[in-house]
């Protein structure tokens, strides 16, 4: 059942009226109430996903048959992505596309050129074995463009979301994440729900207006001393480290504004909704909690996009060479041919036997599942004469194509997106075209109001990808 | 395709060169290019007038963002509180060492680094008169004295009065909530935020042009992060105030000081996970059949071990690197001794091995559990390991076009036959044959670091013949105590540690300018016939230590 909140539906938005301030005010705020945006949403606001699942999939289960170049209707689904049975007709699948290696191991440059489709670097970094290897990828990330194009749009610019990461110097950063703010600039997502709750709706939950003011004063002054700290600092310094503190003073500034323009909170903020499951920590990190972790993060992610905190979001579920055993799926974990049970090493047998194939096609449609939770539940909020789905592209991908490490027929998921001219309800397969994955990051940054030829390390303008925008 | 991978498989030499090839015009010192790489004949050849200060060895050294490690330390030695290292962000790496030197922070840091900052301030000021040392109802007398006496030790450096009232604004509209209390703890969140805390500044090279020496209090901050893992004490800046940092005399006594300093074993330590890459403990997993003992517990004992152990050899024993690479004994938590097969010590305590069993850091079960698989040893991670730790080879990952799995578990073979098979490909075996010997040695551990002399019914064999590593490592040797024992007195790998230090002090990787400082460095270490403490030492008094020269534009 959609639940209308803003734009054009008065009807909806007085029914739910009393409802949402209710939910604001529990969040803080106040004397800002006043200044919601709520009436002068017109045009619909365009919203950006992307999200990651690591070490490759089973392509004959998750290929849907009929696909072409120039995009079939979308027939019966692949059994690993049965999950989007209910809203196939918003989705288009895309699968072989081509990601360039570069020189680099496939896991890094798959994930580091993911997002940005730009090399990994520099050379000397990548001839390097993986515990000292510092390479990163060369340019920014699909989203980060959208992001600083649209800079001060919302509270915050993007967010980036991450489950599960290795913090103990196994590999090196390039490794961890596929969204960059620049060349060799990685943002490794916050990967703790607990802390991005704290982040994204700030500490003024269950205030009086007195106590949030006064929590609003001491933050401003710390932010504003730190500020000045900063600029001083920077004027001293050379230009790579000037460059250092000026991109810090800019997250200061940034952190400021949300501080002071709480009013930015957008209707359908109901953080009470999570505070019961986030009531309770539990260890991010720790293998059995990584489906709570997943789900807890998506639904932050949702609030925060429903409540128009940010429009751009990115969801990194594990990271490139991902361990995660897979304890949750009904039965236990089966040993691949060297005995191990994680879903990296059993990648490797993808082609093997069908002990691998298997459970690796289960671990593609549990991730399925958890895209298909969050695409449906986007679905059923109205946004306007639309769903907040029809006005939000989700992307889907994957740092390799297979677990045999290939960087050709690249899976893709493009869902929602009516609005940005994404395809609906399509099939599309690139293979034998050698199309590279570029092109939909293009197409990405045009549906989001970009105007772009090329994207990442592509010496050719050669546009978006067939079929799309 | 056979000889580019064999031509690739030279490795790259980081540091010294241990080859001991030599390349004619580069030795000779003088003609060095300042920024370019080592001489090719390696340090010890450097015949220039190395005196000090003639020609400071000084790099521009970009501003350092602290590491999880130091981040914590420090807040516990600020404060007493102590902050989860798993909730920071994960470091950045230069070599084999954690160093936030390369990039930015990212909003989500910045954010983090706010919400930590506001975290540790409340616990730390439920206490005011504690954390201040006067009495509540003092006010703004006290905290002024407290933001002068704390705001030192946070920046590591006095405050200007500027910035001490600046300071009192802050504290003023903290004591708004909660009087005195309120207002200290909002003076704390506000130095926690502040980036001369947050990084480690160093402003005194970045206005002349050519080497300077840093400031008193920006070397006090090298020096306390390097011996101490921390922020510098009290006395350190008191010294530093007094002019005592300024002659190479008041240096070295600081040192001195530092390194008797219990801080100093847990810090010293800390290289050595890093230099083996032995911190990636906490996330390995091993097959609960096979190896059901493997859970959090004896992790953290295996993990404990390291520092037990390299405290020990440097509080209690000799203090020598050769006795870190060979000791026939450990210092061990109970919980360790069944893997161990010893009787346990009563609490933590030094433990015998049978002769043979065992030979210092890297047969204990931190880096033989790290490099091995879930089911199985894995030569190659080993290989790599000692390759990199020890000689400062960095070998290039396997090509894109090959598959690197690692081999099936059969019942009919040991490890080492299953991994016989890079050797008979030839696409492989261009770099296999340098890396699969060196983590062959290792064979008698298995996948959690057990002593085992044979493995599916057969004797394990561990007899390897080293070949293109360095001229004094090549050779053959019976098991892994007799090469380790060789590695112990070898230059290569002497001068590879050495090294090491240097990457990790500096966080950045040797230039030839850098060849007096380390040509020091190494003499230092050899005349104490491999002192830990005394290269530590040497370290902090190079001039590539307490100099610095501005960013070239």
């Amino acid at each position: 059942m959609a639940r209308p909140v803003h734009g054009s539906s008065d009807a909806g938005y007085r029914v739910k009226r009393r409802a949402l301030l209710a939910a604001l005010g529990a969040i803080s705020l106040g004397g800002f109430v006043p200044r919601l945006g709520i009436a002068q949403a017109k045009a619909p606001i365009k919203r950006l996903v992307l999200v990651f699942q690591p070490n490759g999939v089973i392509m004959d289960n998750w290929r849907p048959a009929g696909g072409t170049p120039a995009g079939a209707a979308l027939g019966a689904l692949s059994p690993s992505l049965a999950a989007f049975e209910p809203i196939k007709s918003k989705i288009a699948v895309v699968t072989g596309l081509n990601k360039k290696s570069f020189g680099a191991d496939n896991h890094q440059q798959g994930m580091g050129g993911l997002w940005t489709g730009s090399r990994m670097g520099p050379a000397e970094e990548l001839a390097k074995p993986a515990p000292e290897n510092a390479a990163l990828a060369d340019g920014m990330s699909i989203d980060q463009a959208v992001a600083q194009a649209a800079k001060g749009t919302t509270r915050f610019d993007s967010l980036q979301f991450q489950v599960d990461r290795t913090s103990s110097g196994g590999l090196g950063p390039g490794w961890m994440t596929g969204i960059y703010s620049g060349p060799a600039q990685p943002m490794i997502g916050e990967n703790s729900p607990y802390k991005m709750f704290a982040r994204v709706f700030d500490g003024f939950a269950g205030k009086t207006d007195g106590e949030a003011a006064q929590l609003r004063a001491e933050r401003q002054s710390v932010l504003d001393r730190v500020a000045t700290e900063l600029t001083g600092l920077s004027a001293t310094l050379g230009a790579s480290d000037r460059m250092k503190l000026d991109q810090h003073l800019t997250h200061v500034r940034s952190i400021e504004r949300r501080l002071v323009d709480q009013s930015a909170m957008g209707p359908r903020c109901e953080p009470a909704s999570l505070q019961a499951s986030l009531a309770t920590e539990k260890d991010p990190l720790k293998n059995d909690n990584y489906p709570e972790m997943v789900r807890l993060q998506t639904d932050i992610a949702m609030l925060a996009l429903g409540c128009d905190l940010t429009r751009i979001v990115s969801l990194q579920y594990s990271y490139s060479v991902s361990g995660r055993i897979f304890n949750w799926l009904g039965y236990t974990p089966p040993k691949d041919t060297r005995g191990a049970t994680d879903h990296h090493d059993h990648s490797h047998d993808w082609d093997l036997n069908d002990v691998s194939k298997n459970y690796l096609s289960d671990i593609d449609r549990w991730y399925a599942e958890q895209v298909a939770y969050l695409v449906q539940s986007l679905d059923a909020v109205q946004d306007g004469d639309a769903t907040l789905l029809d006005n939000t592209c989700v992307v889907w991908g994957n740092e390799m194509a297979r677990g045999g490490h290939t960087l050709d027929d690249m899976p893709f998921l493009v869902a929602g997106g009516a609005l940005h001219g994404m395809p609906q309800g399509k099939n599309f397969d690139f293979n034998g075209t050698k199309t590279m994955h570029n092109r939909l990051l293009v197409s990405i940054g045009r549906g989001m109001g970009l105007s772009l030829d090329k994207f990442g390390t592509s010496d050719e303008s050669l546009g978006g990808l067939p079929g799309f925008v | 395709m056979l000889a580019l991978v064999a031509l690739a498989c030279q490795g790259q030499v980081v540091g010294p060169n241990p080859s001991g090839v030599s390349s004619p015009g580069a030795a000779g010192g003088g003609s060095l290019e300042p920024n370019g790489a080592l001489p090719a004949d390696g340090i010890r050849d450097v015949s220039t007038r190395c005196e000090p200060k003639a020609q400071a060895s000084a790099e521009f050294a970009p501003l350092a963002r602290l590491t999880r490690r130091e981040y914590v330390r420090t807040l516990r030695d600020l404060l007493g509180v102590d902050f989860p290292l798993a909730n920071l962000q994960p470091d950045g790496i230069v070599g084999l060492f954690f160093a936030n030197v390369a990039t930015a922070v990212s909003e989500t840091q910045v954010d983090e680094y706010r919400l930590a900052a506001e975290q540790v301030a409340e616990a730390a000021s439920l206490d005011p008169a504690a954390l201040t040392g006067c009495a509540p109802d003092t006010g703004e007398t006290c905290a002024r004295s407290f933001i002068e006496s704390f705001g030192r030790r946070a920046f590591r450096r006095p405050l200007s009065s500027e910035e001490q009232q600046a300071y009192l604004a802050i504290y003023r509209v903290g004591s708004a909530r909660d009087g005195f209390r309120g207002g200290v703890r909002l003076v704390v969140t506000g130095f926690l935020e502040s980036p001369w805390f947050l990084y480690r500044v160093e402003q005194a090279p970045r206005s002349a042009s050519g080497p300077v020496k840093l400031g008193a209090f920006e070397l006090a901050a090298r020096l306390s992060y390097l011996i101490t893992g921390s922020t510098p004490d009290v006395a350190l800046l008191d010294t530093a105030s007094a002019g005592g940092l300024d002659t190479d005399g008041g240096v070295s006594a600081q040192a001195d000081r530092l390194l008797a300093s219990p801080a100093a074993a847990s810090a010293l330590s800390a290289f050595h996970q890093e230099w083996l890459k032995v911190s990636a403990l906490a996330d390995i997993e091993k097959d609960a059949t096979l190896f059901p003992e493997w859970n959090d517990q004896l992790k953290g004992a295996i993990a404990a071990e390291t520092e037990h152990f390299v405290g020990y050899v440097l509080g209690q024993g000799d203090g020598r690197f050769a006795t870190l690479l060979t000791a026939p004994f450990s210092v061990i938590d109970p919980v360790l001794a069944p893997l161990y097969g010893v009787s346990a010590p009563g609490g933590v305590g030094r433990v015998e091995f049978a002769p043979g069993e065992r030979s210092g850091l890297l047969t204990q079960p931190a880096f033989l559990a790290v490099k091995a698989h879930d089911r199985q040893t894995s030569p190659v991670r080993r290989g790599i390991g000692l390759l990199q730790s020890l000689a400062c080879i960095s070998l290039p990952p396997p090509p894109p076009t090959v598959m690197a799995n690692e081999p099936k578990i059969t019942a009919d073979a040991t490890t080492r036959q299953r991994f016989a098979a890079h050797s008979n490909n030839p696409t492989c075996a261009g770099c296999h044959a340098k890396i699969d010997p060196a983590g062959f040695v290792f064979e008698s551990y298995d996948a959690i670091g057990r002593y085992r002399a044979s493995e599916n019914g057969a004797a394990i064999d561990t007899q390897v013949t080293l070949v293109n590593v360095a001229d004094d490592v090549n050779g053959a040797y019976p098991n892994v105590r007799a090469l380790l024992e060789h590695l112990a007195q070898s230059q290569t790998v002497g001068d590879c540690y050495a090294t090491q230090w240097f990457r990790y002090a500096l966080k950045r990787d040797p230039v030839s300018r850098d060849a007096c400082s380390l040509k020091r460095m190494l003499g230092a270490f050899d005349a104490s016939q491999g002192g830990i403490r005394d290269l530590v030492r040497a370290v902090a008094s190079a001039d590539a230590f307490r100099y610095g020269v501005k960013e070239a534009e």
